[in-house]
């Protein structure tokens, strides 16, 4: 079995600076370490590797210095490394650095891929998705554990509460969400193969870099806990609340005031006016 | 999975105080009408029985740390028949003996009782119809009777006769109904309630009476009894009053010194809101307890479609409710309770709110369940009847539809070493189409519940695999079980240019379902129209025609009237009292049935056929007329039915191999 694992460099710092023009993160002088879920998903392939045999192939994209984390994972056992590193990659999105992942993979050929399941900078977890769709193939995410079994491969999805359990015997793309297993000892090999360089000469330039990349971050703010059921307001007539209960408060509907019902505010204003 | 539940699941499972008395966990079993009370005749009724004790027992046996009994109070109030007095003394001996049953379980009970009023009982001899202002229901058209002062001051009195002996006979709390139903809340909406008199006019008069008979039940029963109150929150009508009124009066039934507030919704002239089926999502009314703990300092509990212990122990934790109520719930799973402490949360069967069972209560039928065939029979079905088989037997079932799998699963509890055949690559039968119709998707429950406890239990399931004759000589079981199913009947008409299908090919094939459609339901249940709405929700114009005066004649009444404002909100039409007569061409040409008149309608794509269906019996008959081995046709295969008798058929025929 030839597995591929995604890996990505992340800024080692829980003080993420963010360019307050761009509203893009600020990597330059912020230290970087391989994001945990992908290490995670590293030692998982290893671990494979290990009861099936076959190979794990390492990929990432990303400056030169990302080629430190595929090093890294070498050094734990994988057998090859490939870095994407191109000036027309930089400023991608998830939508165009997914292509890119999934053209190398097409490319390098593999029965497996493995990815963390987001990375701690950004932690949109679509890239893991993005592949699978791009290569046409089943993408599993929130996945702790992964079993060899006689019928195929077994994998854990947590969902919080519980673990729904999953089998594949095809291609497919499994997001690793077990940061645990990142901690799982490793033989250190002092020996490692050279990282294959790789440009951006097998891909569509309209696909990738910044003008691949429709996403724009429009703004970025705090906020509190959302509160976790469908507020129905008092206000509306009896018909636009069962509607908005029914439709799960989904669509937006008329919001209809309910002029002969007293509690309605047009009908405590009446009453005041009344009054008077 | 070797977690805790005490971890997972640790408000749901923690104790809490309601007054004096302490509830194990937090799980609540409603208090809803049963039928199971005794009828000997007017005045000689409302007797509590052997089965309504049992009904209740078993929900403290399945783990609930409250159960509330439903009862009404004064001879005039009661809602049918067969509702328990809560006032009558003859009831002492039961319920003594279910309360010591329920506290042997670790469980608490209480009585909810409530005076009718204005929804009391029609059955005949018919009761009158107490209200506070004289008025039509509004959900009937039999007019009621105003009060007098003298006739509140004489239920009043039975509310307070009624706690006090049910506190004698081992009753832990008594709760108020101001809910859905009965003279309590008809006093307190501002719509049902035009006295001018002390008792209405304003907020401090409408709520007077509730408040006065809380004072006189707490005057007796003592400070700590717990005293709750099941408070409709919003009357959901065009009359009725909003959650803000709700909220209003909580807090002054909070001052009048009751123990918590249950919530709840809807009213006679709403059923939907009362009774939600599954077109009305899973906790939908989590937001009106969720109001009631911003504003109250005492326990608030959650209703509306809470089935499952992960959704119970969110609503818990985001501390938008105290407490859960699960009523139909825990009608279809009694067991619900103990399956979280133990962390077997696959192996709960959820309710899917379907009513079809338990909304017969309407009906002044007892309480079913149709995936709980020991609802309403908890003696001989419930909890721990189930007997090992005496000798193990081999048993091959062909067919894993709801029928097959019931069958397989309570043969297989009982010991007998059972395989299941099924021809399809999938398990679970016509329900893998019932459950597309739309909003219909948590009919899937009933073969999920059945496949995981077959999966649990080990019993190979052998998907895209047919039970022939060679193989059941090869493997050569003790019994066969028939499950096979049935087939639609279609008419023997020339069906011109218009395409005809059955129901199932119509949900199967969503591309034969063409611009205009018409649908005949021969059938009066969801294979007419559910698929009429999954037609016309594809975008399809569809007219139904029905020989009746309504489509979906039985249907459970809730989901018939969403049914139908569907049929129309997407531009449908029912004709009545007509039958298909012919096609020809792309017109369909009906006939009334009473006048004979034709009428015709052109330009139709598709037509679809909803009757009758004949069973698959085949295997079940070769077998048989061979004689030489035990078999048995279950289901559809022996008659087309719903699921309702087919679970229940299944089960007794597999506890009697």
């Amino acid at each position: 079995m030839k597995i591929i694992v995604c890996v990505k460099q992340v800024p080692d710092t829980a003080e993420v600076k963010i360019d307050p023009v761009t509203n893009n993160l600020v990597r330059e002088g912020v230290p970087g370490i391989m994001n945990p879920y992908d290490e995670a998903a590293v030692m998982m392939a290893l671990r494979l590797k290990e009861q099936t045999g076959g190979t794990v192939s390492v990929l990432s994209m990303g400056p030169e210095q990302a080629g430190r984390e595929i090093e890294n994972a070498l050094h734990r056992g994988a057998d090859e490394g490939y870095l994407l590193c191109d000036r027309r990659l930089g400023g991608a999105d998830t939508l165009a650095t997914g292509y890119t992942l999934a053209e190398t993979i097409r490319r390098l050929g593999c029965d497996l891929v493995l990815c963390g399941n987001e990375a701690v900078d950004g932690c949109t977890g679509q890239v893991g998705p993005l592949i699978g769709e791009f290569l046409q193939i089943p993408a599993m995410t929130y996945i702790t554990d992964m079993k060899i079994e006689q019928e195929g491969l077994r994998c854990y999805r947590d969902t919080g509460k519980y673990v729904e359990v999953y089998q594949i015997n095809g291609p497919a793309v499994v997001c690793i969400s077990n940061k645990q297993l990142a901690d799982g000892p490793y033989d250190f090999r002092e020996k490692i193969p050279a990282v294959h360089v790789l440009d951006a000469g097998h891909l569509e330039e309209e696909k990738i870099g910044r003008k691949g990349s429709p996403t724009r971050v429009a703004a970025i703010s705090a906020r509190g806990r959302e509160q976790n059921y469908l507020k129905v307001d008092y206000h509306w007539d009896c018909e636009t609340r069962i509607a908005y209960i029914m439709n799960g408060g989904l669509e937006k509907k008329k919001k209809n005031l309910n002029r002969e019902n007293k509690t309605s505010q047009a009908g405590l204003i009446m009453d005041a006016i009344m009054k008077k | 999975m070797g977690r805790d539940s005490a971890k997972v699941f640790g408000k749901l499972l923690s104790p809490i105080q309601l007054g004096d008395v302490r509830l194990k966990n937090r799980i609540i079993f409603l208090a809803h009408w049963t039928n199971f009370g005794n009828n000997h005749g007017y005045q000689e009724d409302g007797l509590a029985s052997e089965r309504l004790a049992m009904h209740y027992i078993e929900r403290a046996k399945g783990g609930a740390g409250l159960v509330c009994v439903t009862q009404s109070v004064s001879p005039g109030g009661q809602m049918g028949r067969t509702m328990v007095h809560a006032h009558d003394p003859s009831n002492e001996k039961v319920f003594r003996f279910m309360t010591e049953e329920i506290h042997k379980y670790g469980g608490k009970v209480f009585g909810q009782f409530n005076h009718q009023g204005h929804t009391s009982c029609m059955q005949r001899p018919p009761l009158k119809l107490l209200a506070p202002t004289q008025m039509p229901g509004p959900h009937c058209y039999v007019n009621t009777k105003e009060i007098e002062l003298d006739e509140m001051e004489e239920i009043k009195e039975y509310y307070v006769k009624a706690a006090v002996q049910e506190k004698e006979w081992g009753f832990d709390g008594v709760e108020l109904k101001i809910a859905h139903d009965g003279l309590l809340r008809t006093f307190v909406s501002p719509y049902l309630n035009q006295r001018t008199d002390q008792y209405g006019g304003s907020f401090e008069n409408r709520m007077r009476y509730p408040i006065e008979i809380i004072q006189a039940i707490r005057r007796e029963v003592g400070e700590g009894y717990p005293i709750g109150i099941r408070l409709c929150m919003d009357e959901f009508t065009d009359w009725g009053y909003s959650w803000d009124y709700g909220v209003k009066m909580a807090l002054a039934l909070e001052q009048a010194g009751v123990t918590y507030i249950n919530t709840d919704s809807g009213c006679f002239s709403n059923y939907n809101m009362e009774i939600p089926n599954n077109y009305i999502p899973m906790s939908f009314g989590v937001y009106m307890a969720a109001e009631l703990k911003k504003v109250l300092h005492i326990p608030v509990v959650a209703f509306g479609r809470i089935n499952d212990p992960v959704q119970a122990e969110e609503i818990l934790a985001n501390g938008n409710a105290d407490l859960i109520g699960m009523c139909r719930q825990l009608i279809c799973d009694p067991e619900t309770p103990n399956k979280i402490m133990e962390m077997r949360v696959d192996d709960i069967r959820h309710c899917m709110a379907c009513s079809e069972g338990c909304g017969l209560v309407t009906t002044q039928e007892g309480v079913v369940c149709v995936q709980n065939p020991a609802a309403g029979r908890e003696k001989r079905l419930g909890i721990g009847t189930l007997e090992p088989a005496e000798k193990k037997k081999k048993i091959l079932v062909a067919g894993a539809g709801i029928a097959g799998m019931k069958t397989a699963e309570i043969l297989a509890k009982r010991g007998h070493d059972v395989q299941v055949f099924e021809k399809n690559d999938e398990v679970g039968g016509q329900m893998l189409l019932a459950e597309r119709i739309p909003y219909r998707a948590e009919m899937s429950e009933v073969y999920r519940y059945l496949r995981v406890q077959l999966q649990e239990m080990g019993v190979p399931v052998f998907t895209g695999c047919e039970l022939t004759e060679e193989k059941i000589d090869e493997l050569n079981p003790d019994i066969v079980i028939a499950a096979t199913g049935s087939k639609p009947v279609m008419p023997e008409i020339e069906s011109g240019e218009v395409i005809l299908l059955n129901p199932r090919e119509a949900m199967e094939h969503v591309e034969k379902i063409g611009e205009k459609v018409v649908l005949i339901d021969d059938i009066g249940y969801w294979q007419a129209m559910g698929v009429a709405d999954y037609a016309g929700s594809v975008g399809a114009d569809v007219t139904v025609v029905t020989k009746e005066y309504y489509p979906g004649k039985d249907i459970e009444e809730t989901c018939q009237e969403i049914l139908y404002k569907r049929l129309l909100k997407n531009g449908g039409k029912a004709i009545v009292k007509s039958r298909l007569q012919s096609v020809s061409g792309k017109t369909v040409v009906l006939e009334h049935v009473v006048t004979h008149e034709e009428s015709r309608i052109e330009g139709v794509d598709t037509l679809i056929v909803a009757g009758a269906s004949r069973s698959e019996n085949e295997l079940y008959k070769r077998i048989k007329s061979k004689g030489d081995r035990e078999v048995y046709a279950v289901g559809d295969a022996a008659a087309p039915g719903t699921v309702l008798r087919i679970i229940f058929e299944a089960e007794e025929l597999a506890r009697r191999l």
